[in-house]
This record gives structure tokens, sequence and C-alpha cells, in this order.
């Protein structure tokens, strides 16, 4: 039957994508060091693939789908809560945690002491210094601007900041986690800035969601009528009216 | 469509918990010793379309992978063990800590549970108490006749006594801290109870290893901010606000689609 109504089928469900991603980024529009997506789409064209297709087919055979969702690393707003084991990372780099099998990557600073005094994320993984599990003894902690950790004036470790050439290698894994395919470095202490008492909030911006919000809708609508409009005008008429001619 | 819903769902709820979390801050920003708490998110886990880095073509890869997420979750309600402010009372019993530490309060169970609310009071054998009778460990008696109570920095309790030019020690506050305070269990009353992940408490004379000092005739007011509460208590409204819209929305395009047949 028509291409054209699988072509709007093709819009409607994409369209349906992307409000699953929009929502996923207002329901964390509250998440510490939390990290927007943005979806962009694009147009799979059946035609293109078979040799020979003329430049007709090529228009007329596209169909839209997600093509994928960037992370949006842009920095979050900072907020100072005045808690010693909140920190937020100015500028480049994660904080580098140690997960069930490999090393994870997160923005999330609000870190804790577990029952013997090593530095943890809020799920209980270990944070890791330049040299591994970080052992805060009892007392003040003050963390500086290099990240360097001290206790009652005593040096205890560094944070160990990991930044990537190419952010794009990074993978959410929820929790606030982020994976790498590609290998991190330490990122120079003259690149970013290690805020104690601080938190990044999230980096989503609710007024640019509720306008994609409102288009994605509109556009649905838009796709629906299309449908509509093929169904009932089109189809209906071509085999009702046609049909009539020839009886 | 319906992953938007229930992402959305996940919102209003985590949402909904922070404004509990904020509710009974502000309901205690008169509670002495009270401490508060702050609700901590996580996003959920996330659906993979496709991983970033795979092969396009023999001699290509895609530069981004297709993540969709599943809404967010409250991950732990984290206590700010923050000092307080400290207001003047002039009642010998009331103490303040100045610093890290808890009292230690003997429960009617035996147990110990700790308080940072130092407002004290004897009962009627003269043992010093709490506001809910329970009594503070080690136990200090004071004299029946005692003129004047003093506490000094280092939790030494001292009494005169009528007919005697020196005063007499009855005892000495011993506080107790915690590796991981924030993982102490809140009972309610002021009290907290250790944890597997506080780990153990380690008792000392007040001053020492990094445990705070006594004063008395102070108490520690709550940690509460007003100001910072009703800050966030606007922006938990607002990001409730915002997800029931998406839940409208997707609601919207789920009635538009049952009119594409009519």
């Amino acid at each position: 039957m028509d291409s054209g109504l699988y072509t709007a089928y093709s819009g409607l469900r994409a369209t349906a994508d992307l409000l699953d991603v929009v929502s996923n980024n207002l329901a964390n529009v509250n998440t510490t060091g939390f990290k927007s997506d943005e979806t962009f789409q694009k147009m799979y064209n059946r035609a293109v693939a078979e040799a020979g297709a003329g430049p007709l087919e090529d228009a007329i055979n596209n169909s839209a789908a997600i093509g994928g969702s960037v992370i949006n690393l842009e920095p979050g707003v900072m907020k100072s809560t005045g808690r010693d084991l909140d920190v937020a990372i100015e500028g480049k780099g994660f904080l580098a945690v140690q997960g069930a099998s490999e090393v994870l990557y997160t923005r999330n600073g609000s870190l804790h002491l577990n029952n013997d005094g090593t530095l943890v994320t809020s799920d209980g993984l270990t944070v890791l210094g330049e040299g591994g599990p970080i052992q805060i003894p009892q007392g003040r902690v003050s963390i500086s601007a290099a990240g360097d950790i001290e206790v009652e004036g005593k040096a205890v470790d560094t944070l160990r900041i990991v930044g990537f050439a190419n952010p794009m290698a990074l993978e959410k894994v929820g929790n606030s986690l982020f994976r790498s395919v590609a290998e991190g470095a330490t990122v120079e202490p003259g690149q970013r800035t290690v805020r104690q008492g601080t938190l990044e909030q999230s980096n989503v911006n609710p007024v640019r969601e509720m306008v994609v919000m409102i288009d994605i809708m509109r556009r649905f609508e838009s796709l629906q009528k299309t449908i509509f409009t093929m169904m009932n005008n089109i189809n209906e008429r071509s085999i009702n009216q046609i049909g009539d001619v020839v009886g | 469509m319906i992953r938007a819903l229930y992402s959305a769902a996940s919102g209003l709820q985590a949402q909904q918990l922070n404004i509990d979390v904020i509710a009974n801050n502000l309901a205690n920003v008169n509670t002495a010793g009270f401490k508060q708490s702050r609700a901590e998110f996580q996003d959920l886990l996330y659906q993979n379309g496709r991983a970033a880095g795979a092969a396009s073509s023999t001699s290509t890869e895609y530069p981004v992978g297709l993540q969709v997420g599943l809404g967010s979750r409250p991950v732990a309600t984290t206590r700010l063990f923050t000092q307080g402010d400290f207001r003047q009372t002039g009642n010998p019993l009331d103490m303040v800590i100045e610093g890290q530490g808890f009292f230690q309060v003997r429960q009617p169970s035996g147990e110990t549970a700790y308080t940072r609310a130092g407002s004290f009071h004897l009962n009627r054998e003269g043992a010093i108490v709490t506001a809910d009778g329970g009594l503070l460990d080690p136990q200090i008696s004071i004299p029946p006749d005692a003129l004047t109570i003093t506490v000094a920095a280092d939790g030494t309790v001292s009494v005169t006594q009528p007919g005697q030019a020196q005063a007499q020690q009855v005892g000495t506050i011993q506080l107790a801290n915690f590796p991981n305070p924030a993982g102490l269990n809140a009972i309610g009353r002021n009290l907290f109870l250790p944890t597997a992940s506080s780990g153990e408490a380690t008792t000392g004379t007040p001053g020492e290893n990094g445990i705070g000092t006594v004063n008395q005739g102070f108490l520690e007011q709550s940690n509460v901010s007003v100001v910072e509460e009703m800050v966030n208590m606007i922006v938990g409204q607002r990001a409730y606000e915002i997800n029931s819209k998406v839940v409208k929305t997707a609601d919207e395009m789920l009635q538009t689609m049952n009119n594409v047949v009519r």
C-alpha cells in the first residue's frame, strides 16, 4: 500500500521516542550532577540502497527515526550547601569511582563516608584518589581547589579527576554514573577547580524542554492528521468512488 | 510514549519525597539539636538502542549511541551534621557540643542512643537525664543540696555544696563519635542509633581526638535554614509541576493516536 502511510507512521514513532527522552530529562530536573540528553532525528532512505534508483524514489521512500542521543555536558548550576563532603567540579572532568567491575565516572559530588571511613558515593561505590580508595581519618575535612584532601591539616590524598578527549565516548549507566569506552586522562588542575561545600545541580533547562515538548506534541498532531487524511480521504475515495465508476 | 508516562511518574514521585523531606525539616526548624536532611536523586536505568562506537559499516562507527532514560529515583536522604546556631539560655544543664560528637543516652531497653540535643534535666534521684527521662551515660548524679553545677569544656561536672569552699567533682561527661555520622539511624525524639554504615562509636573525653568540647548554658538550635528550605520547596514544587505537564502531554498524544481511526 502507500509508502506514505508508513512514512507518517515512522514519524509518529520517532516523535513518541523524542517525548521519552524529554520526559527523562524533566524527571531528572532535580538530580544532582545529571546531564541532559539531546536527540536528533535521521532519515532512513530505502531507495538509496537500491542501485540505480532515481531521484523521485529517493524523495518518497524516506522514513524518520531517532538517530541517536547526545549527552549535553554543559555545566549545571552550582549550589552552595556548606557540607564538607559535597564537591563540585568546575570545568572539565569527572570523579572516578570504582564500579563492580570497572571504573565509572560521575559529576555527582555528594560524597559520604562508610563505616571504615572510606570516601564513597551515595550508592556506596568507592571514590578513587590518585592512590586508590581514600581513607578519611576522623576530623574536619578540607578539600582544596586542586582536589587535595586534608584532614586537620594533614594531607590524605588527591581526588582523581578524569576527562575525556571525546566526550561522545561516554555512556550513561544510570545512578548518575557514566561509563567510557575510551581511556580517560587525568585533567590537570589548571583546567578545572574543585569546590568544596558545593553541588552541581542538574543541567536540564526546563524552558527548553517545555518548548521541545510543545513542538513534539504539535508535530505528533500533524502526523496524525496526515494519516487521517490518507486513510479517510484518499484510500476511502479510491476504494469506494473509483469502484463506483467501474461499477 | 508509555515510557514517557512512567518516566514522568518517577519524577513526580521523587519530587513528592523531596517535599516530604523539606516539610519535616521545616517542621523541626525550632527543635534543639535537630539536623536537617536532604533528599538525593539519581537517574534510573537507560534503555540502550545502540551503543556508541558500534560499527556502522566495515570501516566506520557510530559516533554517538542511542540511550533513552527511564526517569529518576530517590537514592538517599542525607543528614547534614553541620553545626546549628548556639542560643544562650543560662540554664546550667543546657549544653552544646562545639564540634563533632554526641551525648550518650541510655535507653530503657539498655542500649545506648546518641543525641546532639543537650537540654538536660535532673530526675528524682538527682541523675542527669534528657527531657524524655533517658539517663546520660556515664551516669552523673548531682547531690540534692548542690548550690551550683559547673560543666567544664572537657566534660568535668563539679558542684558546690553548702559549707564547702572547694567545688566537688561528681563525674565526667563522655562524648561519642562515629566514622560516618550521616549513616546514623534517626529514631525520633532527637535520638540516633548506630548502624552498620555509621561504624562503631568511639567514646572519649571532650576536646580530644577530634571530639568537640562541651559548653554549658547554651543550646544548639536546629541547623535548618528556613530560606534555603523555602527555595528548595519552590524548586521541588516547580519540578513536580513540570513532570505533571509531561504526563499531560503524553496523555494528549495517546488521545491523538486514538483519533487516527474514527
